[in-house]
């Protein structure tokens, strides 16, 4: 399950706190930094890198198609919840990749659950990942990855991505 | 108070909307409004007389759930004068269900999201402003759209139930928060939506939650303190009533069993009559047994909550078949025989009179295509088709949809006609097991995938409108819609019953044979507000939100995919007519 745990190798937390053990998109970033995201961010670490940014640009297009009409432009909520955001990603909520994933993949979207591709399932994952604020990485997020990631799902702060088209 | 949960005088009217109206003159509101009277505090007098108040005291206008106003200024002769007197817009495109509730001059009304709105309801001059702060919920377990469906009106307060399960008491003249107490936190199963209903000065509110594993419940809470008086899981404990109808173990503390609706008080039996969801997950085979109180009406002592019986429409049910539609309290004579009935249809697709002092089944009646649920035995449980329930790896297709041959649209009965009025839907599904997920607090607790597509019997319309005699069960009208028809009823002693459809028109019916009399301009958006009558001074007024939304649109399939429904236009409007 590489993909699963951005290629660390290792169930959550994600190793120490410091810069050896910052994903790709971190490196580079000092001490002060590191201290400023333990502060900003949850206190466990720095979230791996589980997906490809082509990914969820791919991913962003399928959230249009079959997700955009109940949970908003740019997933604040509609008639379905807010997808991005403290109050989705909640630390009470104690959510894992995992859980979202496999509720999205059998439950959603609501008038025909289950019915798209595994595949476009992951690629939504990812888009979902990339804007609560989760880095991209060199690989793709698999369905069969995110099925079995038990990684947190925490907001990280705004995405660096622009919201979907 | 809390800081952001204010109360705050609305600061807009809306004129433009008229524009927009086909009958074309646009009025102004009156240059001189009449001066509102003081608010005149809400009795358990009037509450136990409201079904002659000249006002709309209550979700369903009084304690039997009859949706019917002895108002009789509209008639059949002169309801095509209708003309519109004022309109307010509001800021959500979301589903827009709740009727408003008047008395006096005083009108109060909910958008989606918990807003209150206040107005005078002769002119529409608003008043106050409630916008209750959800800005610490996730509405994750918010299941069906985020609607209210309105307030009650007790003494001076105003009550409503929220989505982040606050029940909130604003005072009716200024709209400050008398006191609100949270039921528990949000995003874990519960959300509230319903109205809740006042009895002997208890606030009465249930819960939602099926498709979350929230073990459903009925509470109380004193109207002038918010302390709470008691509560009422509608899933009993091993050693309740009702309790070995679950399997052994743990399984009851996630079962479901939603209260999603307001429920129905009978006076002269001293009852409170609730309606209870659908169990969880939905997939049957991981909880053998009845599974009781889901999918039932129950009798409660309303000082106590004690369940004193209840009667399930869907035994062991795996369709989504919730028993939370609303019961009304009314008298017939079937076969001969005069009842103590309370009538409802049920999301089943069938249509049941109850004693309502025993619990026993007068008759059930098929309203819609209804497959899944077979028919009462001869001791009048309700029996289902063992080869139209889905598993794991089967998938059947089988009628209604788990959207219901009925949804939360309530009926009216009308004591002229001695009819019911039924908003009807025509679909069936595809329904089949997946792999069960262990069950996980704020998570959906399914275990079924589905499809809602066309009832065969009907090709040509996802809804209707039907007339049922109440002494028989039988159709006595019907009016067919193309598109779905979810909107509630009502029904006056102008020989009439008003609904407002998909398609942007209020329908003005013949309560007797269900000849159009008249149809509103169209509206900026499908309706699914209930509408209300009520009087002023000596004018009788209707009004309506249009605001097409709510499940329809999230959940049904091939009828959401539907061009004709998938384009409705959305956003709150809320209208008002008179002669």
């Amino acid at each position: 399950m590489r993909g699963a745990f951005g290629g660390q190798g290792r169930r959550p937390p994600w190793g120490t706190l410091g810069p050896g053990a910052l994903s790709p998109r971190f490196k580079g970033v000092g001490w002060a930094e590191v201290l400023l995201l333990a502060l900003a961010a949850p206190a466990w670490g720095v979230p791996p890198a589980l997906f490809t940014a082509d990914q969820a640009a791919s991913g962003a297009n399928k959230y249009a198609a079959s997700c955009k009409l109940c949970h908003g432009k740019k997933l604040e909520g509609r008639t379905g919840p807010a997808l991005t955001g403290p109050n989705f990603a909640s630390a009470k909520a104690h959510f894992t990749v995992k859980d979202v994933f496999v509720f999205m993949a059998t439950a959603m979207p609501a008038p025909q659950p289950g019915s798209l591709p595994k595949d476009d399932y992951a690629d939504i994952m990812a888009f979902l990942l990339q804007q609560n604020g989760y880095p991209a990485g060199p690989a793709r997020l698999t369905a069969a990855a995110a099925q079995a990631a038990d990684v947190p799902l925490l907001y990280q702060g705004a995405p660096s991505q622009t919201a979907a088209r | 108070m809390h800081p952001s949960s204010r109360a705050a005088l609305a600061s807009r009217t809306s004129l433009a909307a008229f524009a927009l109206l086909a009958s074309g003159a646009a009025r102004a509101l009156p240059a001189t409004a009449p001066a509102l009277p003081a608010y005149a505090p809400v009795t358990d007098g009037r509450l136990a007389a409201a079904a002659g108040d000249d006002g709309w005291l209550m979700y369903r206008h009084d304690y039997g759930s009859t949706g019917y106003s002895k108002l009789d200024q509209i008639t059949l002769a002169n309801v095509a004068g209708l003309k519109q007197v004022w309109d307010y817009k509001s800021d959500f495109d979301q589903g827009h269900e709740a009727p408003p509730m008047v008395n006096g001059d005083y009108m109060f009304v909910t958008t989606p999201k918990d807003e209150v709105h206040a107005f005078q309801a002769s002119t529409g001059k608003p008043l106050w402003t409630y916008k209750h702060d959800l800005s610490s919920a996730g509405l994750k377990t918010v299941c069906c759209d985020v609607v209210n469906r309105g307030v009650a009106l007790y003494g001076n307060n105003v009550y409503l139930a929220t989505l982040d399960n606050y029940v909130v008491a604003l005072n009716a003249a200024d709209g400050k928060t008398v006191w609100k107490r949270q039921i528990m936190p949000p995003d874990l199963g519960g959300a509230m939506t319903l109205a809740p209903l006042v009895v002997k000065g208890r606030v009465i509110v249930g819960i939602s939650g099926g498709e979350y594993g929230l073990r459903g419940s009925v509470r109380a809470f004193d109207a002038a303190t918010g302390n709470p008086l008691w509560v009422t899981y509608t899933i009993p404990g091993p050693k309740e009533m009702g309790g070995r109808t679950w399997p052994k173990g743990d399984a009851y503390k996630t079962g479901g069993g939603g209260t999603w609706l307001t429920g129905t008080y009978d006076a002269d039996t001293d009852t409170l009559f609730w309606g209870v969801g659908n169990p969880a997950p939905w997939l049957a085979t991981l909880r053998p047994g009845d599974n009781l109180w889901s999918d039932s009406v129950i009798a409660m002592n309303p000082e106590t909550g004690k369940i004193k019986w209840g009667y399930q429409y869907t035994p062991h049910d795996t369709w989504d078949y919730d028993g939370t539609n609303e019961t009304v309290a009314t008298d017939i004579n079937y076969n001969g025989t005069e009842h103590k009935a309370l009538v409802t249809a049920s999301r089943n697709g069938w249509f049941y009179a109850i004693d309502r002092e025993t619990g026993k089944l007068i008759y059930a009646q098929r309203f819609a295509s209804a497959t899944s649920v077979t028919g009462p035995d001869s001791t009048g449980k309700m029996q289902t088709n063992p080869a139209l329930r889905p598993a794991v790896g089967r998938e059947v297709f089988t009628c209604p949809s788990f959207l219901g041959g009925k949804n939360w649209w309530p009926i009216a009965v009308d004591p002229q006609t001695h009819y019911a009025y039924v908003p009807t839907m025509h679909t069936c599904m595809t329904i089949k097991g997946v792999p069960p997920v262990p069950y996980k607090p704020g998570l959906a607790f399914l275990d079924e995938g589905f499809n809602v597509m066309r009832d065969p019997a009907h090709p040509h319309e996802w809804g209707s409108v039907q007339a049922i005699d109440l002494n028989t069960g039988k159709q006595a009208w019907r009016f067919g819609s193309a598109l779905p028809w979810n909107d509630g009823m009502l029904a006056t002693a102008g020989g009439l019953v008003f609904s407002g459809s998909a398609d942007g028109h209020l329908y003005a019916f013949d309560a007797r044979t269900g000849a159009v009399k008249w149809k509103s301009p169209e509206m900026t958006s499908g309706i699914i507000g209930v509408p209300a009558t009520w009087k002023v001074g000596n004018k009788q007024y209707l009004g309506i939100w249009a605001g097409w939304g709510g499940a329809t649109p999230i959940w049904g399939g091939d009828m959401a995919k539907d061009p004709a429904v998938a384009n409705l236009p959305t956003g709150g409007h809320f209208y008002v007519f008179s002669l």
